[in-house]
């Protein structure tokens, strides 16, 4: 944990009314935008990303004072971002299983999947290939197993170590490991199946 | 006090004592997969305690999906020899679906042969129980985590083609562990191995092949061999034809889901007599409690001269007795000796 | 110490797009939602309601009206009502009731362990309807079903 990090989370415990809104303000600033990505890249669209941001960062509010400095506060904020970005894009599916289930299984891509209001989409440094190849993976993040859309935000967007990402998921290294080498495949094998990147071998 | 309310008041006390004791039999034990969360006081998803601790793996049975699976069932006999299963599981993704039985290698046999018309005719009558209530499926998050230590395994694996996570999941309570393997993408529940609380292999579950768009024309699909009805409580003591008795003591962790009668007199006439079944779950498996009713209504009597027959079928256990006109089972994979204090539980007044 | 093998590595084109979706940066809505929720006290999940729900409708259902004389009725009602009870049989207890727990309670298991004569018996002891049960829950019994 950064030593502003802990000054802030201890600011945040400690103060009530204005000054805890205060606090919380400034924690807001540092993660909001890490805690979005995170939820935008696992569920796919931006109406759920808002939610389950939201989730997480009021969950955030109203336990900052659980926290009790075992592990990194940012591995903790993580954790429950995940946790609602998964949620709430279960939710979605539970909400759509005919279909949707079918659909997955034959290997399309979520139609959920928001492709309309991508951020990235108005990015002028990235030339047309570039977009596309981005855009390509944006889909398939939001269509391969959250757990690996989630894994993959964590490591490549956050740049998190793998000792960072066994403290997010609670689970072994070689756990981290061996699931983020299935999320490679899976990420592989669906851009594969549409045509639209190496083989899932390569 | 007066003559004429007393003996009203007598006629009406079995349906005021009903009335006043509310239906809990009905919103308790026919409550929904995961009502023992009303005991942990959960909260919604994001804000209760679970927020902050790494999610469990969440799967889904295959008789959900869309799909044509063969798997092989394999079960410990009572000797400890095992016998193997080759199975067909056929769903249309809308709550039909059919298990067929297309080999069966008896303990001893040196392979899978094909099955005979007594074990297929087994299997056609058995096929929704063995999918309800053999296989496994996913409780509530609360119970999960409360009754198993998860742990994922390293390793990639594959079954049926598919890329899938392992876990190990271990009983709290001493009563054994499961291995579980779930498809990476679809979070379909692909195998399962259940082992004792010896670490002895009880059963497994393997599917070797998996088509996720199968013709499914011309399937004939399970239905239910007699007529299944959820027992409310003592407004269908009529139908069934007895009074079942209560349980007062089940093993950690274990809570009431379904509570159900089956109306075998309906078909096959007084030759199978009616029985009602309550199914306890704890998050992953099931025990079975059946009772078969004779002619008594009254409540279990002292139990102290009564023969109870214990029986380890290998893979399963089985605990089972005379208690009033009743007759009591218990059954699951659980510890004996929680079977049984369970069984004896339910001959308490 | 097992050393874990490294996850094959993602072709460098690919590793470029997945770091170009990160950095996103959160809308200004986001934290008027977060704002407004934890300005207020929290409320509980409609789940929790529903959960409820059940217990609370059984407690409000309608009680029978006796039309007889109140005290007469109550009298007879609490000395008919043990009898009654008695005859039709007890409650089935509900999930929250102790007799399900989270937790091995050793003292009520070997109390009711005290009782009964226990025997191990093969398959072919048990009734049909066990073993019928027996091999609906999977065991690969014979039996008649």
């Amino acid at each position: 944990m950064t030593d502003s990090d802990q000054e802030l989370v201890r600011r945040c415990q400690q103060a009530s009314g204005a000054a805890f809104e205060a606090a919380y303000r400034e924690l807001y600033d540092l993660y909001s935008s890490r805690i979005y990505t995170i939820c935008l890249r696992v569920t796919g669209n931006e109406e759920d990303a808002l939610d389950a941001a939201q989730e997480t960062l009021v969950t955030l509010a109203r336990r900052i004072r659980d926290f009790a400095f075992r592990s990194r506060f940012s591995s903790w904020v993580f954790r429950i971002a995940v946790n609602a970005a998964i949620d709430v894009r279960r939710r979605r599916l539970a909400g759509q299983r005919g279909s949707v289930r079918t659909v997955l299984a034959s290997g399309e891509a979520d139609p959920l999947a928001d492709a309309a209001a991508d951020p990235d989409r108005s990015d002028p440094l990235l030339d047309l290939e570039g977009r596309e190849s981005v855009e390509m993976v944006r889909r398939a993040l939001a269509s391969i197993n959250p757990r690996f859309s989630s894994l993959l935000a964590l490591r490549y967007m956050e740049g998190l170590s793998y000792e960072e990402i066994a403290e997010v998921l609670e689970c072994s290294l070689g756990t981290v490991k061996s699931r983020l080498n299935r999320a490679h495949a899976a990420l592989r094998e669906h851009l594969a199946r549409r045509g639209e990147g190496p083989p899932a071998g390569g | 006090m007066r003559r004429v309310p007393v003996l009203i008041a007598l006629f009406l006390a079995p349906w005021l004592g009903s009335c006043l004791g509310g239906s809990s039999s009905g919103a308790g034990a026919a409550a929904a997969p995961g009502a023992e969360n009303a005991l942990a006081g959960q909260g919604g998803p994001g804000l209760a305690a679970g927020a902050a601790a790494h999610h469990l793996p969440t799967f889904r049975a295959p008789e959900e999906f869309l799909l044509e699976a063969e798997r092989l069932y394999r079960v410990r006999d009572a000797a400890g020899a095992y016998e193997v299963f080759r199975e067909v599981l056929r769903a249309d993704g809308q709550g039909q679906f059919a298990l067929e039985l297309t080999g069966h290698q008896p303990a001893g046999a040196a392979a899978i042969g094909p099955p005979s018309l007594d074990w297929q005719a087994r299997y056609e009558f058995r096929q929704r129980f063995l999918v309800h209530f053999r296989d496994l499926h996913r409780g509530s998050e609360e119970s999960l985590r409360r009754n198993y230590v998860w742990e994922e395994l390293p390793g990639s694996v594959t079954m049926a083609g598919r890329s899938c996570s392992r876990h190990l999941v271990t009983n709290r309570y001493g009563y054994g562990s499961i291995e579980l393997t779930i498809d990476d993408q679809l979070e379909l529940l692909l195998g399962w191995v259940v082992r004792d609380e010896t670490g002895q292999e009880l059963s497994s579950l393997e599917t070797t092949a998996l088509n996720l768009a199968p013709n499914l024309t011309g399937v004939t699909w399970s239905a239910p061999a007699a007529p299944i009805q959820p027992y409310r409580g003592p407004i269908d003591d009529p139908v069934l034809g007895f009074t079942p008795l209560s349980l007062h003591y089940a093993p950690a962790g274990y809570f009431p889901t379904e509570e159900r009668m089956v109306l075998t007199e309906q078909v096959f006439g007084t030759s199978i007599r009616n029985f009602h079944v309550e199914v306890l779950h704890d998050g992953l498996q099931t025990i079975l409690i059946g009772q078969q009713g004779g002619n008594g209504t009254g409540p279990g009597g002292p139990i102290q001269k009564t023969i109870i027959k214990l029986s380890d079928l290998g893979g399963v256990r089985v605990v089972e007795g005379p208690i009033g006109a009743r007759q009591v089972c218990v059954l699951g994979t659980a510890p004996m000796q929680e079977l049984r204090a369970t069984w004896n539980s339910t001959s308490q007044f | 110490m097992e050393r874990h093998p490294e996850p094959a590595a993602l072709p460098k084109s690919l590793e470029e797009s997945l770091r170009r979706l990160g950095g996103v940066q959160a809308p200004e809505e986001l934290w008027h939602r977060v704002a407004l929720s934890i300005s207020k006290p929290a409320e509980a999940p409609d789940e929790l309601w529903r959960r409820v729900e059940p217990e609370v409708r059984a407690v409000a259902r309608p009680r029978p009206i006796l039309r007889f004389r109140r005290v007469a009725a109550a009298a007879a009602a609490v000395a008919v009502f043990a009898l009654g009870f008695l005859l039709a049989g007890r409650d089935r207890p509900s999930p929250t009731d102790p007799v399900f727990a989270y937790a091995e309670r050793p003292e009520l298991r070997d109390r009711f362990l005290e009782q009964g004569i226990a025997i191990q018996v093969g398959e072919e002891q048990l009734s049909p309807t066990a073993r019928m049960l027996a091999g609906a829950r999977g065991a690969a019994t014979e039996g008649s079903l």
